[in-house]
């Protein structure tokens, strides 16, 4: 019972930050770029094949870093810059981006899974009568501890009132000194570069597979609806709550009704409270 | 010379059916079976990527769930196959019904909210193919499929090979014919109106949230159709079919054949058949290169092959039709009589006030415009003019007075905007872009019952 728990949370700690990764260029831009599920993979990926050249947990961490920040501020500079705002356009390049990821590792590293062991342990350990790997619980302090960050950082900082006015009104935001493309291109560098080096968390616990991008979009994107878009806790809590769902049901039913109970519970939410339980109305239209 | 290729021009689509009729032939042509099944697979993927684009280029909707309503067709036509029906028509008319059920189920949750929340309700009902195949896997043979789905009948008689090559081309043909003309319709410019944005749509009495749904579920038909017949070309049905791939060839289809088109759908779906999809070299590099497809066209290459060819039409100064229908409007304007008299009504505004906040824009404001005059409201900045064009066209509510235009209380309506674009006074302005006339002459497009009234 209380494994289930623990592995419920786990994963929708990991829904979680997903779909933290998703509002992170959202809250500075309005934009959402698809392609951070897939930077995950990736990272998993680049971790893999430098754990079998020998290298040590902190430069595979900077690595992670600077290929996520590279690559997401080009992808802003190339993709999304060229067209000036058009979110039906940004939909469809930020996938893009997502789907050339997956096309670059199944070229380079065919489609074989890989499996990787966490820099913290392997052991299983027991809290609370239940039992979970350190990852795990690793990934749950993550969740919380993003979570209370970013809320702190949007609401309270200057780095997030210069995103929110973004947000808002970009044109206003112009008018008052805030260079919007540098502010973009930054914001996408940031969370590819969060994306790739979460890897190191969440790539023992996944599996390292070309195809898991998509699942992790898909559940991080709802996490975000189910919760609230553009909010931070929300983000947290409707992660955890699809993660226990599908824990809950996959334990006592079948892993097919986790599936579909989840989109449904999606469906609801979204006809019936459409901001998500705790979104701002006003992102709405977004 | 110019008038007469341009008058050609205007039966364009007669070049489309002949080339249809022409592949009709082709199995008695000699040409190799794999190269026929190769355009059949064309054809069905082509019904796809048509939909696809009324949703898309049209209505702006991402509507990836198409590769569910196609996966839907095709079970259908499956589990009616293994009950003893071997009927294609009867497949056909069941595929459609829950084509449309499937686009009406998800399109709603979607497109109440925004296009990447329809974008994520595809993505999931993509991903959730498998679970939905395994929960009623006594039905759909769950992982392994419903396999051996052969000899289809069509009005009772056996189908050949040949006859379901004919039957393909023939089906497409029309229904890629039936959807240009859809596009070509009212229907289709009130789409690309909503497209440009949704005030502008209300405004001209379109009410955004319907005209997305039914270009939606409308969308789907085609899918439908293209999984019915897709079962017997394949012969067996499996989830792994319907999964992400097919979701980015459809995406790269349609940006290849250019996003406002329908007869480029099947090309471009040929393109992609007969090149990534077949060569065994190329396959390791398909999906990074469709990845490269979906990027380019946020650079702007998203008008495709048919963009292309119209622009070049365009250059030689060509348009279908435009010097005939240029031709038929001054004609028109022609025949408008000199003496020509409206029979207007007054518009009269009663006691009209409007408050934002702390501040009294409109205090009870009186007036009468009567027909046959120009009223004219002078005021300084800030004055509140605007304010009371927006309350007499509905754009605001107004907290006290009404508005009346003849025997109509505008103010009564107070429903959606749409409703007072339809029947109360319009505001034009609202895209500066626009002319006056131009703005008329939208809603008469639009609303073609109402010709001649409130604008």
């Amino acid at each position: 019972m209380m494994t289930t728990i623990w592995s419920g949370l786990s994963t929708g700690a990991l829904y979680a930050i997903a779909g933290m990764l998703f509002t992170i260029p959202l809250v500075r831009c309005g934009i959402i770029n698809f392609a951070q599920a897939f930077f995950v993979v990736l990272g998993g990926y680049v971790m893999a094949a430098l754990i079998s050249d020998g290298w040590s947990t902190v430069p595979i961490l900077l690595v992670l870093l600077a290929v996520g920040g590279v690559l997401g501020g080009l992808q802003e500079l190339l993709t999304i810059r060229p067209n000036k705002g058009r979110h039906e356009t940004a939909l469809v390049t930020t996938l893009g981006m997502g789907v050339a990821i997956q096309g670059f590792i199944l070229a380079v590293w065919g489609s074989n899974p890989k499996t990787v062991l966490f820099f913290g342990g392997d052991d299983p350990i027991s809290l609370f009568g239940g039992r979970l790997a350190p990852a795990d619980l690793w990934m749950i302090g993550i969740a919380i501890a993003a979570a209370i960050g970013f809320q702190f950082a949007v609401a309270r900082t200057r780095w997030g009132l210069l995103g929110r006015a973004a947000m808002i009104d970009q044109t206003a935001a112009t008018l008052r000194g805030i260079n919007i493309p540098r502010l973009r291109t930054l914001a996408f560098a940031f969370g590819a570069a969060a994306a790739c080096a979460l890897a190191l968390v969440a790539a023992p616990k996944t599996g390292i597979t070309y195809g898991n991008g998509l699942g992790l979009a898909v559940y991080g994107f709802a996490a975000l609806s189910i919760g609230g878009f553009g909010s931070f806790s929300g983000t947290l809590l409707g992660g955890l709550f699809i993660g226990l769902v599908q824990a809950f049901l996959t334990r006592y039913l079948s892993v097919d009704w986790a599936t579909i109970s989840v989109f449904a519970i999606l469906c609801f939410v979204l006809v019936v409270k459409p901001g998500g339980l705790l979104g701002a109305r006003q992102l709405r239209a977004v | 010379m110019r008038e007469r290729v341009s008058g050609l021009l205007r039966f364009g689509w007669v070049l489309p059916l002949a080339v249809a009729a022409a592949v009709c032939f082709l199995p008695w042509m000699g040409t190799e079976v794999q190269f026929q099944r190769e355009i059949m697979l064309a054809a069905m993927y082509g019904l796809l990527v048509a939909g696809f684009n009324l949703s898309f280029g049209y209505g702006g909707q991402l509507a990836l769930g198409q590769v569910a309503v196609f996966a839907g067709g095709a079970y259908t036509t499956a589990i009616l196959y293994k009950h003893g029906v071997s009927e294609l028509a009867i497949a056909i008319v069941a595929s459609l019904v829950i084509a449309a059920l499937l686009g009406f189920i998800t399109g709603l949750p979607g497109l109440r909210f925004s296009s990447w929340a329809v974008a994520l309700v595809a993505f999931f009902l993509v991903l959730a193919i498998p679970n939905l195949v395994q929960l009623f896997s006594s039905e759909t043979g769950g992982v392994i499929g419903i396999p051996g789905i052969l000899e289809p009948h069509l009005f009772g008689q056996a189908l050949s090979a040949d006859g379901l090559f004919v039957t393909v081309i023939v089906i497409t043909a029309l229904c890629l014919l039936l959807f240009r003309n859809l596009v070509e319709s009212r229907y289709g410019h009130s789409l690309l109106i909503l497209k440009q944005g949704a005030p502008l749509a209300r405004s001209l009495g379109l009410s955004s949230f319907r005209l997305r749904l039914s270009a939606y579920v409308l969308a789907g038909l085609p899918a439908g159709l293209g999984g019915a017949l897709y079962a017997y070309y394949a012969t067996f049905v499996q989830p792994d079919i319907f999964g992400f791939s097919l979701v980015t060839l459809l995406l790269a289809a349609s940006i290849i054949g250019g996003v406002n088109s329908i007869w480029a759908a099947p090309v471009a779906a040929g393109i992609l058949v007969i090149g990534p999809e077949q060569a065994s070299s190329f396959n390791e590099y398909s999906v990074l290169v469709y990845g490269i497809i979906l990027m380019l066209a946020g650079a702007g290459f998203s008008i495709g092959l048919a963009g292309v060819g119209r622009q070049l039409l365009a250059k030689l100064g060509l348009r279908a039709g435009s010097v005939a229908e240029e031709a038929a409007i001054a004609a028109e304007a022609e025949e408008t009589p000199a003496d020509l008299k409206i029979a207007g009504v007054p518009l009269v505004a009663r006691d009209v006030a409007k408050r934002f906040g702390g501040f009294e824009a409109l205090k009870g404001v009186d007036f009468e415009a009567k027909p046959g005059e120009v009223t004219a409201i002078i005021g300084a900045n800030g004055a509140g003019k605007t304010t009371l064009l927006n309350a007499i066209s509905g754009q605001i509510a107004a907290d006290r007075g009404e508005v009346v235009l003849g025997d109509a209380q505008l103010s009564r309506l107070a429903g959606p905007l749409e409703q007072e674009g339809t029947h109360g006074p319009n505001r034009a302005g609202h895209a500066p872009v626009l002319t006056q006339s131009d703005d008329v002459a939208g809603r008469r497009f639009v609303h073609p019952e109402r010709r001649g009234a409130g604008a």
